[in-house]
């Protein structure tokens, strides 16, 4: 299960709008360039990637989750599986019927396990779909893997794990993970088994806050992390200095906050590509060098 | 032969009729279950059960439900029903009654009349 | 009492700022405001409220994590089987549940052959609030590193505010990004969702997976425009989106410095920088917001989705 011979760059960072798509389209941009690269976007509620690399979403597989399938023919009507159910996804009726309130079920299949007569069946229900991309920017290739929530479905962590083994399962020499913003498990999930976290921040209040919590989020998996500053010039950064030294997570890339970087934005193409000699670009290509480094 | 609903009120307190309709379903800490005569319109039973307290992540409002179904109540009352209650409810075909603040007493009547024309 | 929740779907377009804004001149107008902060996993309006000390805090724990007993254990292997979350992991030999990414579901528990899991009480983090400098209180929660999101938090911080909240209190939900469970719950169950976008495409695309979401819970919408003038040919898009679908357009606000800069003061805009062009669309939207609810019933009828849009889960039966 724990594979080391894949090499794992996560970028992340607390605080949504920082910048983390942007770091991740363009590490992975760069890289593409001598290695073979597999992005993979795991900010599954509202995936961002794609829209940076200017590509539209085709085709794609659904990603399920067990859904308990009751054979009312061998139900003996004990009660058990509402019981144990922790969603409240199964409620039993005043016969001892059960049923299932679909939207609630998290897929963690409980029920099936302790139905004395096996009467639960796995079926599956559709959370979302999973898109393998194929991305030519000048004479790059990269691959890009985007898991995208339906609309309506409360539990993200099932399609996390799916989408990220989908990018796991394309042979590559280096995965670049874009996670959500946020330290719940599943931003926890996405960072399993990486080598580098890279989390990215900005000098303000908010930003600092929230690097608080990714960084101690990854002492707690016990990753590398390094950190980007982005959008220098907003405001101070000496707290965020502080915080770093304090988790020993060196800041590898100051990013200017410039009019050439929106302009990226707008344009929807990637700066690396659209002005390879922008300050943001240089440190960018910076941390692509020290990932070389450290990490391949 | 009578007509009886068995009517369950959200309350935060248990002090009988005398209680006042929580605002919330979902993990109200008492429900006072209330045998109701349609015919005669008298009371004829009165009992409290203690809301279920929850552990678990998600469907506290499904797992009161359940426990109102275990009660062979017929119309629920609360301030207000979060959706997965709602859902639960629907299909267990319990009906329910949006209104809080009043005693359990004073609102007796109204209830009776609202769930009919649910 | 009316309940509005702040959604956006992408991060970083806003809607603190917005609700931070609109709780201030509430407020000021003589309304009895209550904010919640319903980003747990990131909470900033306490930030941007300049907020460093909280009345009263709560340790919030409604999780439980599976533990191993090594003594117990026979090695088989089924827990990490069974496990749809891949919180069972093989260290030297040795099966153990990573507690940053255990959902406290029971299958591990019921497969376990010689039952050796067991599930302890995982702290999920805090529940806090206060009394603001502006005279309202707000109420916040922050969840513990690596545990799950849930929209029982934000049901227990809006259970907070309904219970300091009056028969005319006006209840204003800052939720968080996504929309995911606790997007979902701070969404259901208010008055009228107002959606925040820039004029990316991004943020666009997340608006419309958000609106969505409001739409299945039958919520009035509105929308409010942030940093408008970086792309008038975008916002155009998003006007007409608006219009196309029957959500408000309650207002406009160009891109104006003075807003990064009042956050680094821990300051709201409206105040610290009160002429700007950012403060001056940021009234006008409150101001929008107090005629809303002045007239209520007209504006929640004009603007509620007509016809119900349940989320209908596609199943696929076993064969």
């Amino acid at each position: 299960m724990v594979m080391k011979s894949k090499r794992i760059v996560a970028v992340s960072g607390g605080k949504g709008g920082t910048g983390k798509s942007f770091i991740a389209v363009n590490l992975a941009v760069l890289l593409a360039k001598s290695y073979r690269v597999v992005l993979i976007d795991l900010d599954v509620e509202a995936p961002n990637d794609y829209i940076l690399l200017n590509t539209e979403l085709d085709g794609g597989v659904d990603a399920y989750t067990m859904i308990p399938y009751i054979d009312y023919s061998k139900c003996i009507k004990c009660g058990e599986c509402s019981r144990v159910c922790g969603s409240g996804a199964i409620i039993a009726s005043r016969e001892g019927l059960p049923y299932l309130l679909p939207r609630l079920c998290s897929g963690c299949r409980a029920c099936y396990f302790i139905c004395p007569t096996k009467a639960i069946k796995e079926a599956r229900r559709v959370i979302g779909r999973i898109y393998t991309s194929s991305i030519r920017l000048n004479s790059t290739n990269l691959t890009l893997v985007t898991g995208v929530l339906n609309e309506g479905e409360e539990h993200v962590p099932p399609l996390v794990i799916a989408t990220k083994e989908r990018g796991l399962s394309i042979d590559a020499d280096l995965y670049v993970v874009d996670t959500s913003a946020g330290t719940s498990n599943t931003v926890a999930s996405a960072l399993l088994n990486t080598d580098i976290v890279i989390a990215v921040t900005e000098p303000t209040p908010l930003g600092y806050h929230d690097l608080g919590m990714i960084l101690e989020l990854t002492k707690k998996l016990d990753i590398e992390t390094w950190i980007v500053m982005n959008k220098v010039g907003l405001g101070d950064y000496s707290r965020h200095v502080e915080l770093a030294s304090k988790y020993n997570a060196r800041i590898v890339a100051w990013i200017d906050y410039s009019h050439e970087v929106l302009d990226s934005y707008i344009k929807g193409i990637p700066i690396v590509v659209l002005n390879p000699d922008a300050q943001a670009s240089n440190e960018i290509r910076n941390i692509t060098e020290l990932i070389e480094r450290e990490v391949l | 032969m009578a007509r009886v609903v068995r009517i369950a009120f959200a309350t935060e307190e248990d002090r009988g009729l005398d209680s006042i309709i929580s605002s919330r379903f979902g993990r109200a800490r008492y429900f006072i279950i209330v045998e109701y005569d349609l015919d005669t319109g008298s009371i004829k039973g009165i009992n409290s059960i203690e809301g279920p307290g929850t552990l678990m992540r998600g469907g506290a409002g499904v797992k009161t439900v359940q426990t109102l179904v275990n009660n062979n109540v017929d119309i629920a009352v609360a301030g207000a029903f979060g959706p997965n209650a709602l859902a639960a409810l629907e299909r267990m075909n319990i009906r329910h009654v949006e209104l809080s603040g009043l005693k359990i007493s004073e609102a007796l009547d109204r209830v009776i009349r609202l769930a009919d024309f649910k | 009492m009316l309940e509005i929740t702040v959604a956006s779907g992408k991060g970083g377009v806003g809607k603190t700022t917005i609700t931070a804004s609109i709780l201030i001149t509430l407020a000021s107008r003589g309304y009895d405001v209550i904010a919640v902060d319903a980003d747990a996993d990131a909470p900033n309006l306490h930030i941007a409220l300049g907020i460093d000390r909280w009345d009263y805090i709560e340790d919030y724990s409604e999780s439980e994590v599976a533990e191993i007993d090594q003594d117990k254990c026979i090695r088989c292997g089924s827990c990490m089987e069974v496990c749809s979350y891949k919180a069972i992991y093989l260290d030297d030999g040795v099966y153990k549940v990573n507690k940053l990414i255990c959902e406290g579901c029971p299958t591990c528990r019921l497969v376990c052959p010689v039952d050796a899991i067991y599930m302890v009480r995982a702290s999920t983090g805090v529940i806090r609030y206060t009394k603001t400098r502006y005279d309202f209180t707000l109420i916040s929660a922050r969840l513990e590193p690596g545990r799950p999101n849930s929209g029982k938090l934000v049901s227990r911080e809006r259970e907070y505010a309904r219970g300091f909240a009056r028969e005319d209190s006006i209840i204003l939900i800052d939720a968080a990004a996504g929309i995911g469970c606790q997007v979902i719950s701070s969404i259901a169950g208010s008055n009228a969702t107002i959606l925040v976008a820039e004029p990316t495409k991004a943020s666009f695309n997340d608006l419309k997976r958000v609106y969505r979401v409001a739409r299945h819970f039958m919520q009035p919408t509105a929308l409010v425009i942030n940093k408008y003038d970086l792309n008038e040919d975008m916002t155009h898009r998003l006007i007409k989106y608006a219009d196309e679908n029957n959500i408000y357009l309650l207002g406009l606000i160009p891109y104006d410095d003075t807003i990064p800069k009042s956050i680094s003061l821990m300051k709201p805009v409206i105040l610290a920088y009160p002429d700007s062009k950012a403060s001056k669309a940021l009234r006008e939207i409150s101001e929008k917001v107090v005629e809303i609810i002045k007239n209520w019933s007209e504006w929640y009828i004009k603007y509620r989705p007509k016809k119900p849009h349940p989320y209908k889960p596609i199943i696929i039966k076993p064969k």
